[in-house]
């Protein structure tokens, strides 16, 4: 099990640097700097925040709302991409809308879903939701449009009705572009959770994290930072191992696009 | 002896781009039940395009196009399609044997779904390959798992379009063999398409040369080698090489 | 001006009809969603005012410079890393741990040390922008075919002019890639920062409008943060063509795919 893991990841004296540079930042901060605490002090900082009660609740209202938000995204983004994708004529008619859409940054829905909706967890994860969708839409969209025009032809000689074709030809052909999307939605629901809790306040570790700020506490900050950056690595992980999995059945693809 | 396809006048036209090309011109010819037709033509005579009109994928513009005395509205019942390019006619996300049971009727039960699988892959020789998908085989592999698909549902014609063009040599005359060996094992009748000339013969009962652009039936050959025939010694034969050079002939005759 | 490119047109059209339709019959009838003309007019109310050209200028400035330092830095490291499989050894495992960091997460950090300043916005926009450039970079060097570097031996050729004349035109391709993907991401951070580090910006105008009940004028900021995002997509590929024509006649796949 470790040994299928590791084939995940690059050699492990790779994190030497790292190591190096926290082993450093200890031992160069001894004198308390007020700015950029020693990491020791972050783990102090820590301690106390989950001794206080404040931080499990707080990491559990992110990874929460955050999973709720992109599962939902990527189920709307491939039902929608395969709505779009499976009519040329509709393809066509959109393309100039979706690029534009596309072009907007995900941190500019915030402020228009809190002036129409309000501030609410359902909100949050709407708009989470929203920002994830459009990268599985686009990549759902170009996997159906890159469906060889002779797999519809076999469909037809077949006789595989319109419901038989979408579930046996055309969904398990988007899959892998589906999964390149939701690559890229993973990092995008990432910042838009964290973005919306620093922005309104609602429940998470974003919030944990502008308190710190108010209080010139760098230590929790800091410390915080490293909470949301093992979060992060730990995501992707999972990804990659469930993105292997599925995609074992697949022929190799010549190189991922990220 | 039942007529299985019945060709008169047809033409066909496609837009390219807008514009009106013309594919076929006056294309007449008969398949009879348990025969092979090979039909063999240069690129860009339209072979591809006359087999998509047997197998309903595309309308002609002109003329009566008749399966089993009946005009052809769309894929027929009992009619199965061999592409030339295997990679992208398989499923690369199933396996061997389920990009078979594509091929099956609806209404078998699993018991049976899973013998006319097995057997037919022991027909074409893949029976160890059940489990293995696609892109794992070789060229000539996955080419046999498409005539498996096509053959499971004992289909009566068999329409192919340069099935073994993107082969290399051996595997070729491999296929052709057993191709011929299905063939008898399961009486069909074969629509094949190619540009081989040699190809067309060693297989066919009746040859017939599309030529000219539009294309058009301009000659049909009867190919009187009996059956069973040999890789080396039937192409060694009189018959086979005054053949070879009236089709040859034929082909290049219209410019 | 084929038709494809027709029918997107026709596209949005419709829907801004259909848009300023709804809200006109009251089919859609929120507090604080105009309607497109509504909008139009606010834009034109700004450009007379003139102060968003100010803040379009603010954004662009943190997005870019934060953008062409995380250039420099990420192509230096990127083929140092690609050149050298020993490096990678000792340093990829830290570079895949720290990169899914969400830039997001620097921002309390940065707001401590910086105070609300254009330095954060930079230090917020450095920080994720390098990594897209870093890793594809590091891809195009490690990619060089030895023959390549046999080539640059052969001509005795110093360090420095094997890297313009042979390495760079056969990384440019991925290096491209990690420059476009890059710069989407630094405007996309340069606005989350102005939302709620640095009052200042395209970012921070569309957070204050909003707090001043005016989603005329909200929503057109919004739609400048898109053309913007637009222009520069458009500028970075027409800059492509010009230093690397030949990429741009082969069909890629890459480029049609987020």
């Amino acid at each position: 099990m470790i040994r299928r893991l590791t084939q995940f990841m690059p050699p492990a004296r790779g994190l030497a640097p790292l190591v190096l540079l926290l082993a450093v930042w200890e031992m160069v901060q001894r004198g308390a700097s007020p700015n950029f605490p020693r990491p020791s002090l972050w783990w102090t900082a820590i301690v106390n925040l989950a001794s206080s009660g404040a931080l499990r609740p707080a990491v559990e209202a992110t990874l929460w709302t955050f999973v709720a938000g992109l599962a939902l995204g990527c189920a709307a983004g491939f039902a929608l991409g395969l709505l779009i994708g499976t009519s040329v004529a509709v393809r066509q008619w959109s393309s100039l809308l979706l690029e534009f859409l596309r072009a907007l940054p995900p941190p500019v829905t915030i402020p228009i879903a809190v002036l129409i909706a309000g501030y609410s967890p359902s909100m949050k994860i709407a708009v989470i939701a929203i920002t994830a969708s459009w990268p599985v839409l686009l990549n759902t969209v170009a996997g159906v449009a890159n469906i060889r025009s002779l797999l519809f032809d076999v469909a037809r000689s077949l006789r595989l009705s319109r419901a038989e074709s979408l579930w046996t030809i055309v969904i398990p052909a988007t899959i892998p572009d589906f999964l390149l999307g939701v690559r890229v939605a993973l990092s995008i629901a990432i910042i838009t959770t964290l973005l919306v809790e620093m922005f309104t306040g609602l429940p998470g570790i974003g919030v944990l994290m502008i308190l710190g700020q108010r209080a010139y506490d760098s230590a929790q900050v800091f410390g915080l930072l490293a909470i949301v950056g093992v979060l992060a690595f730990l995501l992707g992980l999972i990804f990659a191992i469930v993105e292997g999995v599925v995609l074992r059945r697949w022929p190799p693809r010549h190189g991922a696009l990220r | 002896m039942q007529t299985i396809f019945d060709l008169e006048n047809v033409a066909l036209s496609l837009s390219v781009n807008g514009a009106a090309r013309a594919i076929l011109r006056d294309v007449s010819f008969s398949v009879a039940q348990g025969e092979i037709l090979t039909i063999v033509g240069a690129s860009g005579t339209g072979k591809t395009s006359l087999l998509r009109l047997l197998a309903g994928l595309n309308r002609q513009t002109s003329g009566t196009l008749n399966f089993r005395g009946t005009p052809i509205d769309g894929p027929q019942d009992g009619v199965a399609i061999v592409f030339q390019d295997y990679t992208n006619a398989l499923l690369q996300w199933r396996t061997v044997g389920n990009n078979v049971a594509l091929g099956l009727p609806r209404k078998l039960d699993r018991a049976g779904r899973a013998a006319r699988i097995g057997d037919t892959l022991r027909l074409v020789g893949l029976e160890r390959n059940a489990g293995d998908y696609p892109w794992q085989l070789s060229g000539g592999m996955q080419q046999r798992v498409q005539i498996a698909r096509a053959l499971v549902a004992d289909p009566s014609v068999l329409l192919m379009d340069e099935p073994f063009a993107a082969l290399d040599a051996m595997t070729k005359a491999a296929l052709q063999d057993e191709l011929l060996r299905v063939r008898d094992e399961t009486d069909a009748s074969i629509v094949f398409i190619t540009h081989d000339i040699e190809e067309a013969i060693y297989l066919g009962n009746r040859v017939a040369v599309l030529a000219g652009s539009p294309g058009a039936i301009t000659r049909i050959f009867a190919i009187d080698i009996p059956f069973p025939r040999h890789q080396v010694t039937t192409r060694e034969r009189p018959a086979f090489l005054r053949l070879r050079h009236e089709i040859h002939d034929a082909i290049g005759g219209h410019a | 001006m084929n038709r494809e490119t027709l029918r997107g047109i026709g596209g949005v059209l419709i829907f801004l009809a259909a848009w300023e339709a709804a809200v006109r019959t009251r089919l859609i009838d929120f507090d604080y969603l105009p309607a497109p003309s509504v909008i139009a007019a606010a834009l034109v109310e700004m450009a007379e005012d003139g102060e968003v050209f100010e803040e379009i200028v603010h954004t662009l400035r943190a997005a870019l410079a934060g953008w062409l330092i995380a250039i420099v830095i990420g192509v230096v490291a990127g083929a140092a890393l690609g050149l050298s499989p020993r490096a990678r050894k000792y340093c990829l495992a830290s570079v895949e741990a720290l990169r899914p960091l969400p830039g997001i997460a620097f921002v309390p950090v940065a707001i401590l040390v910086f105070g609300f300043s254009l330095e954060t916005e930079l230090v917020v926009v450095v920080i994720p922008t390098v990594w897209p450039i870093l890793v594809n970079t590091m891809g195009g060097f490690a990619a060089i075919p030895s023959r390549l570097h046999d080539v640059a031996r052969s001509f005795r050729m110093s360090p420095a002019a094997a890297t313009l004349t042979v390495f760079a035109p056969a990384t440019a391709p991925a290096i491209l890639v990690g420059l476009r993907l890059s710069m989407t991401l630094a405007l996309v951070m340069a606005v989350a920062v102005e939302m709620i580090g640095n009052p200042a910006g395209l970012g921070y105008a569309v957070v204050r409008e909003a707090a001043a009940l005016r989603p005329d004028l909200m929503f057109a900021y919004v739609f400048i943060i898109g053309v913007l995002g637009i222009v520069l997509n458009a500028a970075l590929i027409g800059a492509a063509k010009l230093v690397l024509p030949g990429e741009f006649k082969r069909p890629r796949a890459e480029w049609s795919r987020t």
